[in-house]
C-alpha cells in the first residue's frame, strides 16, 4: 500500500553541512498490519517517517501511496491527501498550549472544512473513548504525561485516517504508560488501521505487538 | 450557491477562529503592537479630519461669497471708495449686480477677541439692534435681550440691543460676525455717506469673470479686485499645504511603525516556531498557516483602524485638536473660537487606510510568509 | 498640490504596489529558468514556497487596485475647483498629460491582476501545476505595468499646475471637439442604442448558455469571455453617447465622470462597479475554459461556471441600471 522506492533524502544540498538521512531505501508496507523501524538514534527512522507520512518530500526516489506517486505532487495536495490518510502522532506530544485539549484534537480538522458541530461532535467521542472526557475543557499544558498521549492519539485520529505515524511513541513514558499505549495501538490495528511507528525501546518489541520490523542503520535499511 | 455551509466557510471560520485565540494567547506582545498601530491611525486620522473640516468650513464661508469683490487701494492699504465706482461698474457688461458693502473689524479689549461688524443690504437690523452669532453667543454668555456695549471709533461706548442670535452652518463665520443697521454701522466707525468699504460684483457667467475682472481694472486704476474662486483656492492651497507637511513630518513615524512591525512578526519564538510546524505536521498546508496569519494581521488593523478613528474623532471634534491647531489652523491670533462640524468621509477613510494598514501589510508580509513556509520535518526531528 | 493626503496615499499605494510586483516578476524570471515540479531538490520546494508569497502579492495589489482607482477619481473631483475649465474629475485629469494614462493603466491593471488570480486559482486545483509557466510570465507583463502606473501618477501629481486652463467635459465632448471623445458622443442614436442593447443581450446570452449547456464548454466559454470583453468598450461607448445624457438629462452633457458625483446620485458607482465586475469576471470565465490540461478537466469547467454566474448576474445588473436610468429621466432624445 505505501512504496519507497530508492528514496534518499539530503539536507543542506551543496552547503558545508550537507547531510543524508536516508539513502536509497526502497520498501513497502502492507496495510493493516503493524510496521515497526527500528534503529539507534540518528539512524534516519525519524526522517523515514516522515517520507512516509508526505511529510517531506524525497531529494530523489519516489514514494507511492497505494499506487500513485505523491512524491511529485504539489503541497496543496499532497497535505490533503495527508489529512485523510495518515494521523501523526509525535515524539514530545507536540500540543498546543494555551488552547483547550478539545480545541487540540480538532486542530487538523480544521483545513478540512467539515461543519464545527460535527468536528466537534467526533472530538468528544474520541476523548470519551480515552477516558479523557472529563479533561475536554483543560488547558493542554496541565495534562499528566499519559493523558497528553492520549489526547495527541485522539488527535491523530479525527479525520479517521486509515495509517498512524508514531515517532518514538514510548520515549517519554514509564512501562506502564507504555504498555497503555501499545495496548491503545493494538486497539487500533483491530479497528482495521495500519500503524507504523518508530523506536529504539526494547519494551516495545517484546509486547509482542510488532508484525513486522525494518531495520535501519545510517540511512539505510538493513533488512 | 449556499455560501455559508460551504467548505470554504468553514475553513475560513476556523482559520479565523484560530487567529483569535493565538492573539488572545499573545496578548503581552500584540498589545505593544496595537498600541503602537492605534497611535499611528490617531495622529494620522487627527491630521486628516482636522485639515478636512477646516477646508469644509473655509467651502462654506466662502460659498455665498460675490463672485468679485473690488477694494481701493490708497497707498498701498485698503481704503474706503466712493459710491460713483458703483455706478461705473453697474454698466459693465457681464456684471449681474453690483452693490456696496459696509463692513469693518472692531478689536475689543476687554475680551481680546476680533469681530466682524457688517450692515447687510437686505433685511438690516433696526437702528440699535445687533445681531450676533450663535458661536459668538455661546462663548461670551449672552442672549437675546441682553446688551451688548462696544467703543466706537472716536471712544465713545454704543449700547445695542441683542435682537437676535442666527446660526450658521459655518461656526467660523458666526463665530465673530455682527449684523447691524447701515446707519449705526457708519455712525460706530466714523464712515461717511456715500462710502463704502468694498464693492460685491456678481457675475452671471462664471467663465467671464476673468474678463470682468480685467475690464474692472482698466476703468479703475486704484482698485484691487478679489476674485472669489481664488480665494477659495488659495485656502485650500494653504490647508492642503499645511496637511501635506504634518503628514510628511508623520512619515517618520510612519516608517518607525512599520519597522517594528516587520520586526515584530519576523522575531518569532522558538514557541511559534514550534507551534506552526506542529500545524502543518497536523495537516494544515502553507496556504493555510498563511491565511490565518493574515487574519489575525487584518483582526489587529482593523481594531487598531478603529480604535484609532475614534480617538481622532473626539481628539478633533471634541477636544479641538490641541495637538495640532497652532499648524494647521495658522499662529494666528485673530482666529475667534469655534468648532468643527464632524462629518464621515468614505473617501478619507480609503485615504487614511492607505496611509496606515497598507504600510502595516507590507511590512508584515514578508516575514509572516517566512512563517508560514516553515517546514514540518524540523518538528519531527527533536 | 501634491501635498494633499488623498495624493500622498496613492502615492504612496502606487509605488508600493510597483515594488511589491517587481519584486514577484524578479521571481517570475528565476521560476520560469528552473521551475521543475517533478523535482524534490530544495531549490524546487524553495520556488513552490516562494509562489505562495507571489500569489498573496498579486491578490494585495488587487485588493487596492479598485480602491485606488476610485480614491484616484474622487480626488480629481475634489481637486476640479482648482483648476480653470475644470468642472469635474476629466478636467483635473486632463490638467497634464500624465493624468487620464495613469487612470488608464490602472484599469488595465485591475483586469490583467484578475486574469492573473483565476488563473492562479486554477492552476493550483491541478496537480501538476499546468498554468504555472503561463502564469509566470504574465507577471512579467504585470509588473512592468505596474511601474509606469507608479511613474505616471507621480509624474500627474507632480505637473499639477493650476494656472493651467484645462478643459470641461463639455468641450472636449462638445459638437466642435475632435477626437475620440466628441466621436462617440456623437454617435448616432439610432445606431448606438441598439448596437448596445444587443451587445449586451447576446453577452448574457452567450453567458446564461454556457452554464446551462456543458457540452461545447470549451467554445462557448471563450466565446462568452471575448463577448465579456468586448462588452466593455462598447458599454463605456454607450455611457458616453446616451446613457450619460439621460441621466443628466441633458442632451449635450456625455462626460462619464460627472456621473460620480453626488448630485447625481452617484450613477457612476452604481453603473461602473457591476460592469467592471462583470468584465473581469467573464474574462475569467473564458480564460478557465480555454485551459486544456488534464489535470484541470473537472475543475476547470467548474471554475468558469461559477464565474461565468458572477458576470451573467453583475452584467446583468449593470443593464437593468441602465435600463432604470433611462426609464427614470425626463429627457427624451
Amino acid at each position: 500500500m505505501i512504496e519507497l522506492v530508492q528514496v534518499s533524502k539530503t539536507f543542506n544540498a551543496g552547503q558545508p553541512n550537507e547531510f543524508t538521512a536516508v539513502r536509497e531505501v526502497s520498501f513497502g508496507i502492507e496495510p493493516g498490519r503493524i510496521t515497526a523501524l527500528r534503529g539507534p538514534s540518528g539512524s534516519g527512522k525519524t526522517t523515514l517517517l516522515g517520507l512516509i507520512g508526505g511529510l517531506t518530500r524525497p531529494s530523489s526516489g519516489r514514494v507511492r501511496l497505494d499506487g500513485r506517486d505523491i512524491s511529485a505532487l504539489p503541497e496543496r495536495f499532497l497535505t490533503e491527501l495527508r489529512r485523510a490518510t495518515f494521523g501523526f502522532v509525535f515524539q514530545q506530544f507536540q500540543l498546543i498550549r494555551g488552547l483547550t485539549v478539545l480545541e487540540n484534537v480538532m486542530l487538523p480538522a480544521t483545513p478540512t472544512g467539515r461543519p464545527y458541530a460535527e468536528v466537534r461532535a467526533r472530538a468528544l467521542q474520541l476523548l470519551a473513548d480515552f477516558d479523557l472526557d472529563g479533561r475536554a475543557e483543560a488547558r493542554a499544558q496541565w495534562l499528566s504525561g499519559g493523558e497528553a498521549q492520549r489526547v495527541a492519539i485522539a488527535r491523530a485520529l479525527i479525520n479517521d485516517p486509515k495509517v498512524i505515524l508514531a515517532d518514538e511513541p514510548t520515549a517519554h513514558l514509564d512501562s506502564v504508560l507504555s504498555r497503555q499505549i501499545l495496548a491503545i495501538f493494538a486497539d487500533l490495528r483491530a479497528q482495521g488501521r495500519s500503524v507504523i511507528l518508530s523506536s529504539h525501546d526494547p519494551l516495545v518489541f517484546e509486547f509482542g505487538l510488532v508484525e513486522r520490523v525494518v531495520e535501519i542503520r545510517d540511512g539505510q535499511v538493513t533488512s | 450557491m449556499n455560501l455559508f455551509r460551504s467548505a470554504w466557510f468553514e475553513r475560513q471560520r476556523g482559520l479565523i477562529d484560530y487567529s483569535v485565540a493565538n492573539l488572545g494567547r499573545r496578548r503581552g506582545r500584540n498589545l505593544g503592537l496595537f498600541m503602537a498601530y492605534t497611535l499611528l491611525v490617531f495622529l494620522l486620522a487627527s491630521v486628516v479630519l482636522y485639515g478636512d473640516a477646516l477646508r469644509r468650513e473655509a467651502r462654506q464661508l466662502l460659498a455665498d461669497a460675490p463672485e468679485l469683490v473690488v477694494q481701493r487701494i490708497t497707498a498701498g492699504r485698503h481704503d474706503l471708495l466712493p459710491d460713483a465706482w458703483l455706478e461705473q461698474l453697474r454698466g459693465l457688461r457681464g456684471v449681474r449686480a453690483a452693490e456696496g458693502r459696509l463692513w469693518g473689524y472692531h478689536y475689543d479689549p476687554a475680551a481680546q477677541a476680533n469681530y466682524t461688524l457688517l450692515a447687510p443690504n437686505d433685511a438690516p437690523p433696526a437702528p440699535g439692534q445687533i445681531e450676533i452669532g450663535a458661536a459668538l453667543a455661546r462663548a461670551s454668555g449672552v442672549a437675546v435681550g441682553d446688551v451688548l456695549s462696544l467703543r466706537g471709533f472716536d471712544g465713545k461706548p454704543f449700547a445695542f440691543n441683542i435682537s437676535r442670535v442666527f446660526e450658521s452652518e459655518s461656526e467660523l463665520a458666526s463665530a465673530d460676525l455682527m449684523r447691524v443697521n447701515p446707519a449705526d454701522l457708519r455712525a460706530f466707525f466714523g464712515i461717511e455717506p456715500g462710502r463704502y468699504t468694498d464693492l460685491a460684483l456678481t457675475v452671471s457667467n462664471p467663465s467671464e469673470v476673468r474678463k470682468v475682472a480685467e475690464k474692472v481694472l482698466d476703468r479703475l486704476p486704484g482698485a484691487r479686485v478679489i476674485a472669489r474662486d481664488e480665494m477659495r483656492r488659495t485656502y485650500e492651497a494653504v490647508f492642503n499645504w499645511r496637511q501635506g507637511v504634518l503628514l510628511t513630518f508623520l512619515s517618520t513615524i510612519m516608517l518607525a511603525f512599520a519597522l517594528l512591525a516587520w520586526d515584530k512578526a519576523s522575531g518569532l519564538s522558538a514557541e511559534e516556531r514550534r507551534e506552526i510546524g506542529i500545524l502543518k505536521a497536523l495537516g494544515w498546508d502553507t496556504g493555510d498557516v498563511l491565511r490565518m496569519k493574515l487574519w489575525e494581521g487584518a483582526l489587529l488593523s482593523v481594531c487598531a483602524f478603529l480604535a484609532g478613528y475614534v480617538l481622532a474623532w473626539l481628539h478633533v471634534f471634541y477636544a479641538d485638536a490641541p495637538l495640532f491647531t497652532a499648524v494647521l489652523k495658522g499662529w494666528s491670533v485673530l482666529y475667534p473660537q469655534f468648532s468643527l462640524a464632524p462629518q464621515i468621509d468614505m473617501a478619507q477613510m480609503a485615504t487614511l487606510f492607505f496611509l496606515t494598514v497598507l504600510p502595516y501589510v507590507a511590512a508584515t508580509l514578508a516575514p509572516v510568509w517566512r512563517a508560514a513556509t516553515l517546514d514540518p520535518d524540523e518538528v519531527m526531528r527533536e | 498640490m501634491i501635498f494633499q493626503p488623498a495624493a500622498l496615499a496613492l502615492l504612496l499605494a502606487s509605488t508600493l504596489n510597483a515594488l511589491m510586483l517587481l519584486a514577484a516578476a524578479a521571481f517570475a524570471l528565476h521560476l520560469l529558468r528552473y521551475w521543475n515540479p517533478a523535482s524534490g531538490s530544495e531549490r524546487q520546494i524553495a520556488l513552490e514556497r516562494r509562489t505562495y508569497l507571489v500569489s498573496t502579492l498579486v491578490g494585495l495589489s488587487l485588493l487596492i487596485g479598485l480602491p485606488a482607482m476610485a480614491l484616484l477619481v474622487h480626488n480629481a473631483d475634489a481637486m476640479a475647483p482648482f483648476f480653470t475649465g475644470a468642472m469635474c474629475a476629466l478636467g483635473s485629469l486632463k490638467v497634464n498629460a500624465w493624468g487620464m494614462p495613469a487612470l488608464q493603466t490602472m484599469l488595465v491593471g485591475f483586469f490583467l491582476a484578475a486574469a492573473w488570480l483565476v488563473l492562479n486559482h486554477l492552476d493550483n486545483r491541478g496537480w501538476d501545476t499546468p498554468l504555472m509557466r503561463g502564469k509566470y510570465r504574465l507577471l512579467l507583463l504585470l509588473a512592468p505595468l505596474a511601474l509606469v502606473q507608479a511613474v505616471l501618477l507621480w509624474l500627474y501629481y507632480l505637473n499639477l499646475n493650476p494656472e493651467v486652463i484645462t478643459s470641461c467635459c463639455g468641450s472636449l465632448f462638445g459638437p466642435a471637439a475632435e477626437g475620440v471623445a466628441a466621436d462617440l458622443a456623437t454617435l448616432p442614436l439610432g445606431f448606438i442604442q441598439p448596437v448596445f442593447f444587443g451587445g449586451w443581450l447576446l453577452t448574457l446570452m452567450a453567458g446564461t448558455l454556457f452554464i446551462l449547456r456543458r457540452r461545447f464548454g470549451y467554445v462557448l466559454g471563450r466565446g462568452f469571455g471575448l463577448l465579456a470583453a468586448l462588452h466593455l468598450p462598447l458599454a463605456l461607448a454607450a455611457v458616453v453617447a446616451f446613457i450619460a445624457p439621460y441621466i443628466y438629462e441633458q442632451p449635450n452633457h456625455h462626460c462619464p465622470f460627472c456621473l460620480l458625483q453626488a448630485e447625481h446620485g452617484y450613477a457612476g458607482w452604481v453603473l461602473y462597479m457591476p460592469l467592471f465586475l462583470g468584465t473581469a469576471a467573464g474574462i475569467g470565465a473564458g480564460l478557465a475554459s480555454a485551459t486544456r490540461a488534464d489535470s484541470l478537466r473537472e475543475a476547470a469547467p467548474r471554475v468558469a461556471a461559477n464565474l461565468a454566474k458572477l458576470s451573467v448576474a453583475t452584467l446583468g445588473l449593470f443593464g437593468l441600471a441602465v435600463l432604470f436610468y433611462l426609464q427614470r429621466s425626463n429627457l427624451v432624445m
